[in-house]
This record gives C-alpha cells, sequence and structure tokens, in this order.
C-alpha cells in the first residue's frame, strides 16, 4: 500500500513499532569536524532544524519523513570512499540518495541517518560510439543522459516518468523498469560495469568491464536493485543502443484480456524487431484519465473495457508504417479489436502516450490514490485487478460520493507481465485499507507473482518479502547483508 | 575493387529450417575433429599440471559410500569404473587436454536425489563435479583427479512454456538444440546459439554463461534467465523458478549463478525467456582493407540495420586461407584475398523490408569505399555456405596439428592489435613460418559487437616454447588493454591463474569470499575458477 499524503508525518511517528537502532552513533560534533576537514563547505548542509532539509528527508510520494539533520554532498568517489570508512568506523548509520524519486521510501532517512547524496558526481566519464557504451557518474540526472546520448545518436536503454529529476546511479541501486524493457530488456543484461563504494570504504570497481567478461562471479549483478543497502554506486557503464529514426504508435480498444494476450502474441509475431511498447489500460483507467484530460479529444469514438498502447520504433519509417498498417489492418479485419487509431505524426504520437502517461496523476486526482506494482504471469495478469475491484464493491465502498473510493484501475506492462493497480480515492480510510492489505500480497502469493514488480522494496514493502521470496532466497538474502555490511550502518531498516 | 551485388533471383526464399542443415554439417564437422584427435591419447590432467596436488581433505571413495548411492539411485543411474569402461568420455574434455580419472559417475533422475547426493558428499567431503554436456572449452566441467561426477544428462524434461510470453522452464539437462526445436515449432527461438548445440546442456549453457552468436542481438543470459533452480553444495534446493519477467524484490542472487561454473551450486532447471522466431533470414559477406575500417561498418550496421542486425562477424585473412584448405570443394565467395572480411547476418519478420535495408546499407558502404568487395547470399543454399566460412575457422585452425586458443575481450579499437601483436612475437622468436617452424600463424576473428576476439595460433606441434612465448604474453597484453582474459569460455582449470588479469584483487577477494560462504567445504567443482 502506498497513500500519497500531502505533507508527510514523520515516519518515526507513522510507524512508532520500528525504533532507532541503539547501536548507531548519535552525530557529534567531531563528526561534523571530521567532514569539513575532507569535504568543502557547499559539501556540507548541517542544520538542527529538519525542516531545513526537508527535501532530502521526504519521500517523492511524501509518505515518509526521516529527521536528518546532515547532508553530505560529496563531488568524488574517493570522498565518498572515506565518509563511508569514517561512519563505518564510528557506526554513524547513512542513507545514499540519488534523486530520491523512488516510490517505497528506500531512499530516505528513518530516523536521523546521514544523507550521502551523489547529486554532486555528476559527470559524463566517456562514452564510445562505436560500441555505444556509455559510462557516468552516478548522479548523473537521466534526462541530461538521454539528452547527452540523443546528441550522440543513441539512446539510453531505460526511460521513466520521473526521468528529470532521477539519477543515473539510482536507477541502477533500484533496478527501474520503465517503458523500454520489452525493447532493450533489464538492467541486469545492460549495465556492462559498476563503480561501487562498500559499506567499509572500499572501492570495486569494473566500470572497463566489456560487453563480454566471463571471469569469476558476476558481482556487479548483486548491486543492480540492492537499494544502496550493500554499497553505494558512484559509476555507471552501460551500453546504449542506437537511436531509433522512426517512431510509431496505435491505440486500440478491445473487450477482453484474452484478446490483449491474443494481440500481444501477433504483434510479437509481425512487428516482432520493431516493437518498443505493449502497454495495456483498462476502463477505470481511461475514465480517470478523461475526466482528467478534459480537453484533450478521446482517440477512439467509443468506450472499451479494454485498451493498448502499441509503440514500434526502427530505422526506417517506410517498413515501420507499412508493418503496423498490416497489423491495423489485419487485426481490424479479423475483429481481434474494436477500433484502432494510429498515429498521423508525432503530434499524434505524443497525445497517444498522452492517454498512458497520465493515468497515474488522473488517478491521484480525486484526493489520493492506493498503489501496487506486481508481476504476474500474463494469463493472470489482470485477475488481481478484477478481484481487488470486486472486493471494494462487495464492500460497498466504490461509487459516487460520499463513498471514499472512486474506481480500481489496472494498467501496466504486457510484455514484462507488468500491472499496476491504481485505487482511486477521495479519501484514505482503515477499512479500505484492510480490505485491499495482506489480500493483496496474499492474492499475488497464490498465483506465484511478484509483489514488487518495478518499485523495489524500500521501507514499505520490508517484511513482505516472503509473499515473493522462499524462506532460503531470503535468509541467503540476509546473509549477504551481513557480510558486506556486518555493522548495518548503510541504508538501515529497510530492504530485508 | 568495387563489384556489383549480385542481382537476386526471384522468388527465393528463407526458411528458418536451412539453419539446421547448417547446423547439421557443422555438427559433422565436429565429429570428425572427435575422430582425429582420437589418434593422440589424452595425458592426465595430474600428470601434466604435477604442481597441482589432490587436496588431502577430500574423501576416496569407499564401499559405504557407493552402497549409499546404490540405496538412493536405480542401477542405470550409477556408472562405475571397470576394465571395460574407463570412463572417458566423462573424464575426458571437449578438446582432449584434460583428462580426470573418476571412478564414479552419477546420473540421477531428479532434483531431489541431486540434493542427497550433495548433502551426502558434503557430510563425507566427497569432491564433486557437476557435468553437462561436457562441451566447454577450458576444462570446468570434467575432474582433475578423481571426483565424483554428476552428470545432469537425465534430468532433460522440458517443464513447461508458456506461448503468450514466451517464457520456457526446463530441466538443467535438456540439450540446447532440443530446447530450440521444442520452442521453435511454437514460433520462438532460443535467444542464444552455440556451434555445440547438439551436445550443450541448457543448464550447462547458463553455468558458464556462454555468449555464441546471438549474444549482439538478444542480449546476454544475465538478461535472459528469469529463474533457476539451484541445488548448493549442502543439498539445500534453492528454487527461483519464476515465470516473471519483472521481479525487483531483494538481491538478485540467481545472477550469481550464471557464470559460476558450478563452483557454488549446482543448476537444476532453468527459466528463460524464449524470442519470437524471425521469419526472414540474410547473410552477406564483405572485404574491407584494415581493422579501422571493420569498425566504420560496424557502425553504419548498427545505425541503418539497426534492428535487424542479428551477427556481426570480423575474420582475418589467415584465417580465410587456412579455412580454404578445409573447404576444398567450396568456391571462395569472393575474388581476390583481402586483409578482412566480414559476415553480417540480419534477421527479422518482413523479407521485402530486409532485404531492401541490406541492399541501401551494402550500396551505401561500397560508394563510399569503406567496403571493396562483396556477396548476399540468394538462397539457403548460399546463406549456409557463406556461415561455413566463419564457422570452420576453429576447425581449419587446428588441423596442421593443434592450436592454442584464446576467447578474449578488448575494447573494439584495440580489439585486432593483439593479434598483430602476438605474430609480431613469434616472428621475432622466429617460430612463425613454413615446416619446419611450429607455428602456421596467429589468426584472429570474432564478434565486433561483443568486442569478443578469437585468436588462434594455429601450431604443427605443441611445445614448451611456444607456450612460453605466449603467456603471460598474451594476458599482460590483454589486461594492459583493460580487457577480459575470458570474454566467452569461462576460467575452468585453464584459466583459474588468469583472472588477476582482469578483475582487481579486492573483486578476487568478494569472489573467494562467496566461494567459502556457498562452498566452506570446498567440495564443488575443486581446483578450478578461483
Amino acid at each position: 500500500m502506498t497513500a500519497a499524503h500531502p505533507v508527510a508525518q514523520l515516519t518515526a511517528e507513522a510507524y512508532p513499532k520500528v525504533k532507532r537502532n541503539p547501536n548507531f552513533k548519535v552525530l557529534d560534533s567531531e563528526d561534523l569536524a571530521y567532514f569539513r576537514s575532507i569535504l568543502s563547505n557547499d559539501e556540507i548542509l548541517n542544520s538542527q532544524a529538519p525542516e531545513e532539509l526537508a527535501s532530502f528527508n521526504q519521500d517523492w510520494m511524501k509518505k515518509y519523513r526521516g529527521q536528518s539533520n546532515l547532508i553530505l554532498l560529496p563531488n568524488s568517489t574517493d570522498k565518498v570512499s572515506k565518509i563511508m570508512k569514517y561512519c563505518n568506523d564510528k557506526k554513524l548509520a547513512v542513507v545514499p540518495q540519488g534523486g530520491n524519486t523512488d516510490l517505497v521510501g528506500a531512499s530516505v532517512p528513518v530516523f536521523d541517518e546521514i544523507v550521502l547524496s551523489l547529486r554532486n558526481m555528476n559527470k559524463v566519464r566517456d562514452f564510445d560510439p562505436v560500441s555505444g557504451t556509455f559510462k557516468c557518474d552516478a548522479g548523473v540526472v537521466m534526462r541530461d543522459a538521454h539528452q547527452f546520448l540523443h546528441d550522440h545518436d543513441h539512446i539510453f536503454p531505460l526511460d521513466l516518468p520521473s526521468r528529470n529529476n532521477c539519477q543515473v546511479g539510482g536507477v541502477v541501486s533500484t533496478n527501474a523498469g520503465g517503458l523500454n524493457f520489452l525493447r532493450y530488456g533489464s538492467l541486469h543484461g545492460n549495465v556492462l560495469g559498476l563503480e561501487v563504494v562498500l559499506p567499509n570504504g572500499e572501492i570495486i570497481s569494473n566500470i572497463n568491464a566489456l560487453r563480454k567478461d566471463n571471469t569469476g562471479y558476476d558481482l556487479k549483478q548483486l548491486f543492480i536493485g540492492a537499494e544502496g543497502t550493500i554499497g553505494v554506486v558512484t559509476g555507471v557503464s552501460i551500453v546504449a543502443a542506437a537511436k531509433p529514426k522512426a517512431l510509431n504508435a496505435v491505440f486500440f480498444g478491445i473487450e477482453n484480456f484474452d484478446t490483449v494476450q491474443k494481440l500481444f502474441v501477433k504483434a510479437k509475431s509481425e512487428l516482432s524487431e520493431i516493437l518498443s511498447a505493449f502497454e495495456f489500460m483498462d476502463r477505470g483507467s481511461i475514465e480517470c484519465t478523461i475526466e482528467y484530460l478534459k480537453d484533450l479529444p478521446f482517440p477512439l469514438e467509443n468506450q472499451h473495457n479494454f485498451y493498448v498502447l502499441i509503440e514500434t520504433s526502427g530505422s526506417n519509417k517506410r517498413h515501420d508504417d507499412e508493418k503496423l498498417t498490416a497489423f491495423l489492418k489485419d487485426t481490424t479485419d479479423s475483429k481481434l479489436i474494436s477500433e484502432g487509431m494510429m498515429a498521423k505524426d508525432k503530434a499524434d504520437f505524443d497525445r497517444l502516450w498522452t492517454w498512458r502517461k497520465s493515468v497515474p496523476t488522473a488517478c491521484n486526482s480525486y484526493g489520493g490514490m492506493y498503489k501496487y506494482d506486481m508481476s504476474l504471469q500474463l494469463k493472470d495478469l489482470y485477475s488481481v485487478s478484477a478481484a481487488v475491484t470486486e472486493r471494494l464493491n462487495a464492500a460497498g465502498l466504490i461509487g459516487d460520493a460520499p463513498k471514499p473510493v472512486v474506481k480500481s484501475c489496472g494498467y501496466g506492462h504486457v510484455g514484462d507481465g507488468n500491472i499496476h493497480l491504481n485505487i482511486a480515492v477521495r479519501e484514505f480510510t482503515k477499512q479500505i485499507e484492510d480490505l485491499l492489505e495482506p489480500f493483496v500480497y496474499e492474492y499475488i502469493a497464490s498465483k506465484k507473482g511478484s509483489i514488487s514488480a518495478e518499485h523495489g522494496i524500500g521501507f514499505h514493502k520490508k517484511g513482505k518479502l516472503h509473499y515473493t521470496r522462499s524462506d532460503i532466497e531470503i535468509r541467503f538474502m540476509k546473509d549477504i547483508k551481513n557480510h558486506y555490511d556486518p555493522n548495518g550502518i548503510l541504508n538501515p531498516y529497510k530492504y530485508i | 575493387m568495387l563489384r556489383n551485388i549480385l542481382v537476386r533471383s526471384t522468388g527465393s526464399n528463407f526458411k528458418f529450417a536451412g539453419r539446421y542443415m547448417k547446423s547439421s554439417a557443422l555438427l559433422g564437422y565436429y565429429r570428425r575433429v572427435n575422430y582425429y584427435s582420437t589418434k593422440i591419447q589424452t595425458r592426465l590432467t595430474s600428470e601434466n599440471y604435477p604442481d597441482v596436488h589432490r587436496d588431502p581433505r577430500f574423501k576416496k571413495l569407499t564401499s559405504d559410500d557407493l552402497n549409499y548411492f546404490k540405496s538412493i539411485l536405480s542401477e542405470q543411474e550409477i556408472l562405475r569404473a571397470s576394465e571395460s569402461e574407463d570412463l572417458s568420455f566423462y573424464n575426458e574434455d571437449w578438446m582432449r587436454k584434460y583428462k580426470g580419472q573418476s571412478k564414479l559417475v552419477l546420473r540421477p533422475k531428479s532434483v531431489e536425489k541431486v540434493s542427497l547426493i550433495l548433502n551426502y558428499c558434503n557430510d563425507e567431503k566427497i569432491a564433486v563435479v557437476p557435468q553437462g554436456g561436457n562441451t566447454g572449452l577450458v576444462g570446468g566441467s570434467v575432474p582433475i583427479f578423481d571426483e565424483l561426477i554428476l552428470s545432469l544428462a537425465n534430468l532433460n524434461k522440458i517443464r513447461d512454456f508458456d506461448p503468450v510470453s514466451g517464457i520456457l522452464k526446463c530441466d538443467a539437462g535438456v540439450i540446447l538444440e532440443n530446447a530450440n526445436n521444442y520452442v521453435m515449432e511454437q514460433n520462438y527461438m532460443f535467444p542464444l546459439d552455440l556451434g555445440a548445440k547438439g551436445s550443450c546442456h541448457v543448464g550447462g549453457v547458463v553455468a558458464t554463461n556462454a555468449g555464441g552468436l546471438r549474444l549482439l542481438r538478444y542480449g546476454s543470459l544475465h538478461g535472459s534467465v528469469l529463474g533457476l533452480e539451484v541445488v548448493m553444495p549442502n543439498g539445500q534446493i534453492v528454487n527461483s523458478m519464476h515465470s516473471m519477467r519483472k521481479d525487483n524484490t531483494g538481491y538478485d542472487l540467481k545472477q550469481l549463478f550464471i557464470g559460476s561454473e558450478g563452483t557454488i551450486g549446482i543448476i537444476t532447471g532453468v527459466s528463460i525467456l524464449t524470442v519470437p522466431k524471425p521469419k526472414a533470414f540474410n547473410v552477406s559477406y564483405l572485404s574491407v582493407e584494415s581493422f579501422e575500417d571493420v569498425q566504420k561498418v560496424f557502425v553504419r550496421a548498427r545505425q541503418e540495420l539497426s534492428e535487424i542486425l542479428s551477427a556481426f562477424e570480423f575474420m582475418d585473412a589467415k584465417s580465410q586461407v587456412l579455412a580454404k584448405s578445409q573447404l576444398k570443394d567450396a568456391a571462395f565467395p569472393l575474388e581476390d584475398e583481402h586483409p578482412f572480411y566480414i559476415l553480417i547476418e540480419t534477421s527479422g519478420s518482413n523479407k521485402d523490408h530486409d532485404d531492401s535495408k541490406l541492399e541501401t546499407f551494402l550500396e551505401n558502404v561500397m560508394e563510399e569505399g569503406i567496403v571493396t568487395d562483396g556477396v548476399v547470399a540468394q538462397d539457403e543454399t548460399e546463406l549456409q555456405n557463406l556461415w561455413k566460412w566463419r564457422e570452420m575457422i576453429p576447425e581449419a585452425s587446428q588441423a596442421n596439428g593443434g592450436v592454442y586458443k584464446y576467447d578474449v575481450s578488448l575494447p573494439l579499437k584495440d580489439l585486432y592489435s593483439l593479434v598483430e601483436a602476438t605474430n609480431a612475437r613469434l616472428s621475432e622468436a622466429e617460430l612463425v613460418g613454413d615446416s619446419p617452424k611450429p607455428v602456421v600463424g596467429a589468426i584472429g576473428y570474432g564478434h565486433v559487437g561483443d568486442g569478443n576476439l578469437h585468436l588462434n595460433v594455429a601450431v604443427r606441434e605443441y611445445n614448451k616454447n611456444i607456450e612460453k612465448t605466449l603467456e603471460p604474453f598474451v594476458y599482460e597484453f590483454v589486461s594492459s588493454k583493460h580487457g577480459s582474459v575470458s570474454a566467452e569460455h569461462g576460467l575452468g582449470f585453464q584459466k583459474k591463474n588468469y583472472i588477476g588479469y582482469s578483475k582487481s584483487p579486492e573483486e578476487v577477494k568478494m569472489m573467494k569470499d562467496l566461494k567459502v560462504h556457498y562452498d566452506p567445504n570446498g567440495i564443488l567443482n575443486p581446483y578450478k575458477y578461483i
């Protein structure tokens, strides 16, 4: 459950059962003196009034708020190393922070942990246009990475709605998924090397790694998605793809989820190498979005139970148009789809995408929403949304005001088996929460799905790993955490 | 020399089935290799490497141990050494360079039996070597001394396939070609292709993080493998056989087992994402005058062929000279000899579009003079024939008596410099030239998109002088360019001592820590890897 609040309550107050670890030292003047000796003035933010550091203490969703009074913003890996060594020796807890755009409270303090911000490490280190290998500091903002690569006729293999704020290192640390996953795959395949500072200050780097390096265990893989719990990512090497010269999109109306799946199989077969996104939205998602985008004409004439947005990208516009036109005609003639509209130009293309990208904001516009990000086998993908809707209806909670729930919406990335469940509400109530949890997690577990497809675990989903992972897997994970961070100082109270 | 692209005959139609014929032909060549090689008796590894000693911690098998295995396994699941059966098939590696002395091969039919075996061996401190198709090239899957061999060959069932997502779940012992055939019938394709596909197992492919020809298009196994079922050295079964492409819950533990070469766990099941089967294939064979031009053509191919580019292989002149001597009945596709050759494969969903893209690309690079000559396959037979000029190189390199093989990664701009440096060093030592000099020559070929060079030093005989000239020179050279001493083939026994050329001491220590943590008794695939 993620509930959006206008101003975050202190996490320590909202979760009284979570206690500050007495093993962690409380920051004192000697510690400050040490940091001042290795960092310049503009690399230190120190205040006894936490409100002044609110943007570092509060998460993107404004659900969690820590009470750190020290923010360190080192501009080099060596400084990160010194900070970590000192903190490890003194047992000072540290939270690494990038753009702070994650959705599960993974990058903000819970109590008074020191915030280690990577934003001053923002240089592009190297780019090889022959192989497409891109190397940068962890603190490079995604928008800037995209722009740099765009200027060199390449594309970053991942795109996120928060690209204007999130950083490359944070994206890797949280193993973000995003919209390009279907075409370019996961970060586990695209990241070539990482530079990481371990909790004890040691610097581990294989940032010069090549596309093929089959020597030993692939250690970098552990840091991808580790959410800053076993090391601080300070540098990233990633393979960028050639920038597509042609983009196209088509928007479909469909009547049932089985047909969405059939359409996906057909798209994979016929659009194959040019298929770059296959997004589905249910009726509720689009109804919310139609209300939200009042003045934007809906691309289809009628309402349907499901909608699909297909994007293609390739090197030849005429070929791609031919493929997509043939696909649209074939699916229309065979009545696989009820209705379809193909973008005529870039403006059309952007408008079609607006109908997908606006869904989260639209759902949130009635006062708040409960968000779930999950993975399921494709055949079960939509069933969780239907089950939740049925449960809320049975409790008489969905409908017009004054009922608290506006709509239960499901949408997501079909190719990745990833559904986003958004319960749009007018207000947050205990009754809704009790109906949703642990029902949603138990449902996911019963279908052998994952409780977190994209957003990770953070503070929000700590303690819920057993819905997806076996006891032995969880023990293995704890072993790794204990091995690399024996003092437990790095991003405590979270993950596992 | 600018040569017109041959006019395409109308009605030519490539079917993917053609790839089988090519593979079958290739398999035939491999069989010939085996036949030829049996003339040379493989020496015991323990004799060839007297500095490597049997670990005294490991128990020698007793009748009690044998009785235990008999109590949990059926007769067909146990193979013992005897006068008529020396288990050489299991004790010798593919290259016939390493030979162990195992007296016992166990071939369990279920994961539970694998678990019981390992639990027992861990308690008794009996060393174990997991073995799949035994097609590795660095001695990673054969015993060094008398380790017990645990074969996965009997774990060979396809467990599940979802035709909507393309996710295949199978036992580790399924032969790669069988897995590919299975999904092909449902219009999918395995995301990896290997020359050894008729013998290697899916589990072994994952355990060695094999690369192969499709990495350029479909990426590495770290991205394609969705889940694994692994039996730990203590017998515990860890089941992460997920059907989910996205699962961001906790450390991605399966990633450690990919490429771990059976040293921290035995992979018994694999869940992998297969890809839509392409409907159209094209192959072109080109010549260029320098390695810089190879790179230029690659950049253009990435831009213009982009999403349909599925292989970009380069070969140097000498590799084709050697290949010619083996492909006597085949006509060389080009009229003249050139310093470098390129083989480009495209695959896609629409043949007309792909043909058009390839034609435009070739017109452009030839008009600009980057490419000096080239042909495009006109039909399935020609497509297979063009591939032969690439696929025959390993065999051809060995035909004069033997070959020293190096599989390395280097930054693209430095990729070919290793071949030049090696030839210079061999010449300087007066080892290369016509008979009776022992070295025929150092040749280079490989996968440009992956920055992967195969350096083959073709020799008339093996001798210490050549080895000392080559090593550690090759590894030091690779290290100086920040390359990797093993791009595809892994470390195994052969490259165990060379990891330091590619990994820092901190990284090596982290790896050793993991090995000790998961296999504290060190029983699993000892004497190798790290």
